[in-house]
């Protein structure tokens, strides 16, 4: 009875997907995820831009598409951009910005963070397979940090769950609005992706508490075997889903929730993050996606990428790393370069540039920098044009939303950075920061759009 | 054969490092952030180990090996004022070092100068470090009130980095909060400072209070030097509410006070300045992490140097919040700049300023007659991401700044340009 009405719901909800979706299988093990990861699951995303206009003009563009534009014009129209370039006429009437020579770029994206989060509620240490649980429901979403991270030019992130589970769950990408609700930052249309870690974490996290995994060599056998749980999983609900005949006459499968999230992971609908450190690990990992037949789509930190570099570019996995690494502290950390995202731009990889930390998300831009003058002083050069990749477009493929954001191009959501400087620079920072054009900050009149959190108790005059 | 060769060469090299040959740094813009301010073009003299000469217009000695520094920036070594390098190679596993450390315990006894990080330092223009015990809260429960004594070494990898011990004790109002609360804390900070003096409580005691005093039984070796005003004790506080019961009972008890975090400093301003109590901080810390932090803001180094507070930079951590760095604090002195911290300001909070804070001024800080030479030669703005170290000297001695992480690059560059 209970299991009739389970399989009601489900089928309800991948109808809604048939419509809602075109090119994209209709049926899936996991009934509350499609390709457009929540739209048509729970939870869903409740953000509605303003429809705001507003130009810019004067401006130095880095669209993240192209070469850069001089003395460029960009122009907004209901949150969308609709026009870029040299020579641009204006709509009348529309609410004008001088960049007065300054730096414009995309609006940035950080695809790995943990704000909103603590150790506490972002890592479930019960168990190194908590595939099931949803990072959105442990979100703090008053955490001041989102504040600084919008301060200084990050309009969209991806928090992920902690690295002490193989199977971490599932991560969530947010505009980064201030709202009353995670539904209402969450960033539409946006895929949620599935956390993984291989290496050191869940092995000493579960040492420490005397249950499996103690080593990395039983951490790969529990993956191993969820895979394997999962695609007989996915099995069962393809062959319910195919005998349309007798539908209603068979019972479906029992939902599990882990399973679900696997499941999805595994036909492709969650893009698959795995915190990986070491060129060993990593390489693992791609054969274990060669034995499963499942996509990586990023390594996040990868310190040892630039030791295979041309595996990672032929596999067209993208890394998520430190701009200028961080070398140690732990065992699998001790390969770390500050180099290392040279030698994955180099081999023609896709390279993004992620934070980790709050401390890190106010400062990607000049990461990128650094980056840029490590890699000119190889002798392998690297153009403002290229670098600012590492920050927007790189990431926003990684994340399924470059049909949206990434890029100052036609048709896109109006997120656009104003930079004080060369946003390369260490003194640079946002004076003015548009996500769907509206101006979430503006260093001339600070603390608007500040976290509920932080009124009363935290003063920002200048 | 070759095995003996190699070892001719290796002491040729050793050799020449000792060598007393004076060396000139010409025609570089010299940062002295000494008594000789900046000078356009400058010239630095070094001769066994020290600073000789530095001026304008300096004659080179007959036989100095001479750097053109032309086009280059000249400043001092900078110097981490809080830091944690060397003192653990693996802080996942090794919690222990540079931990639980009773009041009469020496740091720098846990330093391992060929820790990698060490040479990561000064790869990226630091040439000096601030060694300052953790305090956990698990050892305050143990009945540890200090954390034992802080150190200046350098970072030139010799087994005679050490600069100056016993530079200052640590207590942490963070842990002892969390270790039994704060209104146990404060008295009995006071308490072991007076027994350290030799006083005893009877001054703490209001007049017709029936305490009863122990004798000042057992002095705290890490302590007679802040008691003597020798050294100052280094306070780990966040709160604006503790950091006016610290001045309090460093006015009362006439010692010489480091406020180390002091994230909401900028609250009490004037307070710390009118205190003359000294501040190392990380200035890029302005997001809470905890209710110990809310005022946390970019314009607390500003501020504070506003008030006219002497502040010093702890240089970046690893992912840790807590206010130690393990590296060079040059970017988070520049991005300091960036939120409207005086150049000038944040350049001295990685110089002068914490050699002054920590009384190691008469070794180093600055470039200045008599000092050790820890100098840096820059190819550009030394706290902007373009520029990198060209050279530098520790005690003297130019250092190789080929690193671990610096040929592990150069081999897979190699790898990869040789298979294209």
């Amino acid at each position: 009875m209970v299991a009739r009405s389970r399989g009601k719901w489900t089928v309800v909800l991948a109808c809604v997907a048939v419509f809602s979706l075109s090119g994209i299988p209709a049926q899936s093990a996991s009934p509350d995820v499609d390709a457009t990861g929540n739209s048509a699951g729970p939870f869903a995303s409740t953000y509605k831009p303003r429809p705001e206009s507003v130009a810019i003009i004067n401006a130095k563009i880095l669209t993240a598409a192209g070469p850069v534009i001089e003395n460029g014009t960009i122009v907004i129209v209901g949150g969308r951009i609709a026009a870029v370039g040299p020579g641009v006429a204006l709509p009348t009437g529309i609410r004008v910005v001088d960049a007065k020579g300054r730096w414009v770029t995309p609006g940035l994206i950080d695809m790995h963070s943990h704000i909103g989060l603590s150790n506490a509620t972002g890592n479930e240490m019960s168990s190194p397979i908590s595939a099931e649980a949803w990072v959105e429901h442990s979100l703090w979403i008053d955490d001041p940090s989102f504040a600084r991270a919008r301060e200084s030019g990050i309009t969209t992130l991806q928090i992920l769950p902690g690295s002490v589970n193989l199977f971490g769950g599932r991560t969530v990408v947010l505009k980064n609005v201030t709202s009353a609700t995670v539904e209402g930052m969450k960033f539409p249309l946006a895929p949620q992706g599935l956390k993984m870690a291989c290496g050191e974490n869940p092995a000493r996290t579960y040492a420490a508490k005397g249950m499996a995994p103690q080593t990395p060599m039983e951490s790969m056998a529990m993956v191993r075997k969820a895979f394997i749980d999962a695609a007989r999983y996915r099995d069962q609900w393809n062959t319910y889903h195919n005998s349309p005949a007798s539908r209603g006459k068979i019972e479906p499968p029992v939902r599990d929730l882990k399973l679900d999230t696997i499941a999805a992971a595994l036909d492709g609908k969650l893009p698959i993050h795995i915190h990986c450190y070491t060129s060993a690990g990593m390489m693992q990992y791609i054969n274990l996606s060669h034995e499963f037949g499942f996509k990586i789509t990023a390594f996040h930190h990868a310190t040892e990428a630039y030791r295979i570099a041309k595996i990672l570019a032929a596999e067209r996995i993208g890394i998520a790393s430190w701009g200028a690494a961080i070398y140690g502290p732990k065992q699998e950390s001790l390969g770390t370069i500050q180099e290392n995202g040279a030698f994955i731009e180099r081999v023609g990889g896709i390279f993004a540039l992620h934070s980790d930390s709050a401390a890190n998300i106010q400062h990607l831009h000049s990461d990128a920098g650094r980056l840029m003058a490590l890699s000119n002083r190889m002798n392998w050069p690297v153009t403002p044009d290229r670098a600012i990749r590492w920050l927007t477009i790189n990431p926003a493929k990684l994340l399924g939303v470059d049909a949206y954001v990434g890029s100052l191009e036609v048709g896109k959501n109006g997120d656009v950075v104003l930079w004080s400087r060369d946003p390369f620079s260490i003194y640079s920072v946002a004076d003015v920061v548009l996500i769907d054009g509206v101006n979430v900050f503006d260093r001339s009149a600070p603390g608007q759009e500040d976290s509920d959190f932080s009124l009363g108790q935290y003063r920002r005059e200048q | 054969m070759i095995r003996y060769w190699l070892a001719g060469a290796l002491l040729c090299v050793v050799a020449s490092a000792a060598e007393a040959q004076p060396i000139a740094l010409v025609g570089g813009r010299v940062l002295t952030e000494g008594p000789e301010g900046d000078l356009p073009t400058g010239t630095v003299i070094i001769d066994s180990g020290r600073i000789i000469a530095v001026g304008r217009d300096v004659p080179v000695p007959a036989g100095a090996k001479i750097i053109d520094a032309s086009g280059k920036i000249v400043t001092p070594g900078f110097i981490n004022a809080a830091s944690d390098v060397g003192l653990s190679d693996l802080s996942t596993t090794e919690p222990g070092n540079g931990g639980s450390n009773p009041a009469g315990n020496e740091i720098y006894r846990a330093f391992n100068p060929r820790n990698a990080m060490v040479k990561e330092n000064l790869t990226d223009g630091a040439t000096a470090a601030i060694l300052v015990p953790y305090l956990n809260p698990q050892s305050v429960a143990q009945g540890n009130l200090f954390g034992g004594g802080a150190a200046a070494v350098d970072m030139s990898g010799s087994f005679d980095s050490l600069i100056q011990a016993d530079i200052g004790n640590i207590v942490s109002v963070r842990s002892a909060a969390a270790a039994g609360g704060r209104e146990a804390f404060f008295p009995k900070l006071v308490q072991q400072i007076r027994q350290a003096k030799g006083t005893g409580m009877q001054s703490l005691a209001k007049p017709g209070a029936a305490l009863s005093v122990p004798p000042a039984a057992r002095s705290i070796p890490g302590l007679e030097r802040i008691v003597k005003g020798e050294a100052p004790l280094i306070v780990e506080v966040q709160r604006a509410s503790d950091i006016v019961q610290v001045l309090d009972i460093a006015r009362d008890e006439k010692i010489d006070v480091i406020l180390l975090g002091a994230a909401e400093g900028w609250l009490v301003a004037d307070r710390i300045a009118q205190a003359g109590a000294k501040v190392v901080l990380q200035p890029d810390a302005n997001s809470p992490s905890d209710f110990e932090s809310l005022y946390s803001t970019y314009q607390n180094a500003a501020r504070l140097v506003k008030a006219g507070v002497e502040v010093a930079f702890i240089g970046e951590a690893m992912l840790i919040p807590v206010p130690r760095g393990t590296r060079s604090p040059r970017f988070i002195a520049g991005r300091a700049v960036a939120y409207g911290l005086d150049y000038r300001a944040a350049l001295k909070a990685i110089t002068a300023a914490p050699a002054h804070i920590y009384k190691v001024d008469s070794q180093i800080g600055s470039i200045e007659v008599g000092k050790r030479a820890d100098i840096t030669i820059w190819s550009g703005d030394p706290l902007e991401v373009t520029s990198f170290v060209e050279h530098v000297f520790v005690k003297g001695v130019e250092q190789s700044l080929d690193s671990r992480t610096s040929l592990l690059r150069d081999k897979y560059q190699k790898l990869l340009d040789g298979a294209n």
